[in-house]
């Protein structure tokens, strides 16, 4: 187990520095003179071009600024954005836990739904036909249509839930009072982000359970005389559910880099906006720190789920 | 499916920026923040005279205590330091946080803000300012004529700060006593008020600042003004709250609270404000196309914005096709205004022909026009000109990129493509995102024609920065001696109507030139809640004594 782990954590180091290139190498080639983004000019005489390139050290050669910026990297820090000049460590610190309140919450909720949904109707015929058409309809719905959908419905309409935002801007909340209003203005953006990755779990979990069925073990338990459902609950279910678990894990990779259309309709505070947000100013170290904590906490995500799936399925542990 | 709907949102945060534009150059929802603000027939009047701001006598009786207002604000600001970096998010907030010496009103005047009174030199090269003399900061620091000459010192002595070149003939400030402060130009300039009044040149605290980076200082984040409302809180991509400033040197402010709730899509405004969660949008970001149901509604007002802005195609002056006079004045032919207006800006817009602006009227030379609609005489000029109708069908093809800046910016450009094929020309249209856009017209030159917008405004010294040889926005290579020579004349000339008709001249060149084909004027429509008044809105007394954005008036009728 240890071996294994040393060897995948071995894997990693080259594959961060390969993201780390190739992340800075895809942001400068942008198209675009970041300066005139950044004073504002359509046309600028070299000489004032000059100045600016010196100023925000974008005077030097790619690699050259590439080193540069390992270097600060290595001393634990992530620069300064070059419109606002805050560290952007804070700028990305600021936004995490609404973003991961909105990320983690949606996944777990749809990792769970997409399962139970998949075991209820895999025995059922006409169930599996109708939550398998939902979830069709579902999953090819634009994000930022549904939400608009939702936000109409249980907002505008029913007016259960708030339109958008992260509390509510008429009240200073504290304590228990700010949790509950936080977690009243989570609802909605919440419920768009499972309702799409739902049917994802759904049909992975599906397939597995149709595929875990035919195997020769479950025809063998079935000749033991074992009843339907024991098999069913005991022993497929376990088996069928180990690709769900890999996507769910997957997605918590991921889950730091926000989910930037949902962010935007429900005026949600994550990552997602900052990057979008970053890439149209052509703010090239606020970009790269977003970058880097994606590419570590996918990798995190990856090293984490085999360890996971290792524990739960003794045929990795035992291979390994 | 979902990259569509993904354009859809980008559009939403494009739009909602300045992007790229020349500093001057105010860009659809730039529009939106900036057009209005900037004054024009001010600089005259106030050349001449010193209008004197008037404050209710009472007003330390009343600040505060009329709850809270929610704003619509489209995106994140920069930082809260208004005048180190172009930052149109900030701009608004800054309006309340901070004072200038003088601002714009509503009809792009300037008028009194920290300085209470001005006199300008018979020569033009003093301009004495008189402060008022119970503004606070924040942190209870009087504010002297010390802090005038440290702003406005710092502001044309730092490189790439926006409001320098514009203010660069500054030479120095002298404070004879606390209260007053003059300034000395190293030459005359009929512009100087108006730029003063208007972006990036906001009152910063000397004590806080002096010895300082500017650009990082940590009072950036936790702001020190003299404005109406006092910083509270910065949460990112959320909300930025301010509470009322008791000791604010005029009257008011009446709220308490101003919460800027941070919504950058248009969409999900609109619900925002039919359900009671956002008060005040003058943000320009809501759609026009939804107007009939908050009208309908009931509970809204709505009030059309008319910005100081023109949209104008822009030529390659120096390509062949385009560079040739005759070409220009067969497109400008080929040029249906009231379509545009009607397809393309879905009515928020009216046909304008003149170089400068219309709402700017006393500087705008409404003789000197583009020319006019005539798609048969179009014809016949470019079969003069030499270029016949090819054999698919037409007589030559433009290379036509243009700004990713939304829907109506995309409804133009078709417009135009078609009206053009009507006379036989052929153009490939390509949307650019800001940085690419720029990329392609400005640093590759590789375009026969696009479109631009921008404010027009303080005064018509922003159509050097168009049409000045070598100026900020004027990529397209237009160059004319006898152009530069007025308007560097007309910029210096301390006689403000010999200033202003030199100017009409430049816009006369202009036209005989067909430098570029203006079409339309920018508007958009405000929204907010009927039992709110003294926003400073087309409409309310407040825009006419009150900066764009300053919320000092804004009250809530007890209903």
């Amino acid at each position: 187990m240890l071996r294994y782990l040393l060897r995948q954590l071995g894997t990693m180091i080259p594959t961060f520095f390969l993201v780390m290139v190739i992340s800075f190498m895809l942001i400068h080639l942008a198209p675009g003179d970041p300066v005139n983004r950044y004073s504002g000019q359509i046309s600028l005489s070299p000489e004032a071009r000059q100045a600016l390139l010196v100023k925000y050290g974008l005077d030097q050669p790619l690699p050259v600024q590439f080193v540069t910026y390992l270097e600060t990297l290595f001393q634990g820090d992530l620069g300064k954005s070059m419109l606002s000049g805050r560290p952007v460590i804070e700028m990305i610190g600021e936004r995490l836990p609404a973003t991961l309140l909105l990320t983690l919450s949606s996944s777990t909720l749809a990792f769970i739904g997409g399962n139970v949904v998949a075991v209820l109707t895999a025995r059922r015929r006409w169930l599996d036909f109708g939550a398998s058409l939902i979830g069709y309809v579902l999953f090819s719905m634009p994000t930022f249509w549904l939400g608009i959908i939702l936000i109409i419905i249980f907002a505008t309409q029913l007016d259960w839930f708030p339109t958008s935002g992260f509390t509510n801007a008429r009240e200073s909340y504290t304590g228990l009072a700010y949790a509950l209003d936080v977690l009243h203005h989570l609802a909605l953006p919440c419920l768009t982000l499972v309702l799409v990755e739902l049917p994802g779990y759904y049909r992975v979990a599906r397939a597995s359970i149709g595929e875990t069925r035919q195997e020769d073990f479950i025809t063998t338990l079935r000749a033991s005389g074992l009843s339907q459902g024991t098999i069913f609950r005991r022993y497929a279910l376990k088996n069928a559910l180990l690709p769900s678990l890999t996507l769910f894990g997957l997605s918590l990779g991921y889950a730091l880099s926000g989910a930037a259309l949902v962010e935007i309709v429900f005026a949600w505070p994550g990552v997602g906006r900052l990057t979008l947000d970053s890439v149209l100013k052509r703010d090239y170290p606020v970009l790269m720190g977003i970058y880097l904590v994606i590419a570590i906490s996918v990798m995190a995500a990856i090293l984490i789920t085999d360890i996971v799936y290792a524990f739960i399925d003794p045929r990795i542990r035992y291979q390994s | 499916m979902d990259d569509q709907k993904k354009v859809g949102v980008f559009e939403s945060l494009v739009r909602s920026e300045r992007n790229g534009i020349s500093r001057r150059e105010f860009l659809r929802r730039g529009l939106a923040l900036g057009l209005s603000l900037p004054a024009a027939s001010g600089v005259i009047a106030t050349v001449l005279g010193a209008p004197v701001r008037v404050f209710a006598q009472d007003a330390a009786a009343t600040k505060g205590g009329q709850g809270t207002l929610v704003v619509e604000q489209s995106g994140d600001p920069v930082s809260f330091n208004p005048n180190y970096t172009i930052d149109d998010f900030g701009y608004p907030i800054a309006f309340n946080t901070h004072s200038m010496l003088v601002t714009l009103s509503q009809d792009v005047e300037v008028i009194p803000d920290i300085a209470e009174s001005w006199e300008t030199s018979e020569d033009g090269l003093t301009i004495t300012f008189h402060l008022v003399q119970n503004a606070k900061w924040h942190d209870g620091t009087p504010v002297t004529s010390a802090d005038v000459k440290w702003t406005y010192e710092k502001i044309v002595s730092t490189e790439g700060a926006p409001g320098r070149d514009n203010l660069i003939m500054l030479e120095s400030v002298d404070t004879p006593d606390d209260y007053t402060a003059v300034f000395n130009l190293s030459s005359p300039s009929s512009q100087f008020l108006g730029f003063l009044a208007w972006y990036a040149t906001f009152l910063l605290p000397k004590h806080l600042y002096e010895g300082t980076d500017w650009s990082t200082n940590p009072v950036n984040q936790t702001p020190i003004g003299s404005g109406p409302f006092k910083f509270v809180e910065y949460v990112a991509g959320d909300h930025i709250t301010l509470e009322a400033n008791p000791d604010y040197f005029g009257e008011g402010p009446y709220m308490d609270r101003i919460v800027y709730r941070i919504i950058p899509d248009a969409a999900t405004l609109e619900q925002a404000i039919l359900n009671d969660e956002v008060d005040v949008d003058i943000s320009g970001l809501f759609p026009t196309d939804s107007l009939a149901n908050v009208e309908a509604d009931g509970r809204f007002t709505t009030v059309e914005k008319v910005y100081a802005s023109n949209f104008y195609i822009v030529f390659n002056h120096g390509r062949d096709i385009t560079g040739n006079i005759e070409v220009r004045r067969a497109i400008g032919e080929a040029i249906d205004r009231a379509q545009i207006v009607e397809r393309g800006l879905s009515g928020a817009g009216t046909p304008v022909n003149t170089y400068y602006t219309p709402v700017i009227s006393w500087a705008n030379n409404s003789d000197a026009t583009a020319p006019d609609y005539d798609p048969e005489n179009s014809k016949a000029l470019l079969d003069e000109a030499g270029y016949p109708v090819q054999a698919d069908g037409y007589r030559f093809k433009l290379s036509f990129p243009y700004l990713a800046f939304g829907d109506a910016w995309r409804s133009i450009a078709q417009v135009i493509q078609a009206q053009l094929r009507e006379v036989g020309i052929d153009s490939e249209l390509v949307e650019l995102e800001p940085s690419a856009w720029n990329a392609r017209v400005a640093t590759d030159d590789n375009y026969d024609i696009t479109y631009l917008a921008g404010f027009l405004g303080p005064g018509p010294g922003a159509l050097k920065n168009r049409y000045g040889t070598g100026g900020g926005i004027n990529f397209w290579h237009y160059s004319n001696v006898e152009v530069d020579k007025l308007l560097d004349e007309a910029a210096s000339e301390p006689n403000a109507e010999e200033a202003t008709a030199k100017y009409k001249q430049v816009q006369a060149l202009l036209a005989e030139d067909i430098a570029s084909i203006p079409f339309s004027g920018a508007a958009t429509t405000f929204v907010y809640r009927k039992e709110i008044s003294g926003l400073p809105v087309p409409g309310d007394a407040a825009g006419d004594i009150l900066g764009f954005g300053n919320f000092a008036l804004v009250q809530r009728a007890s209903s």
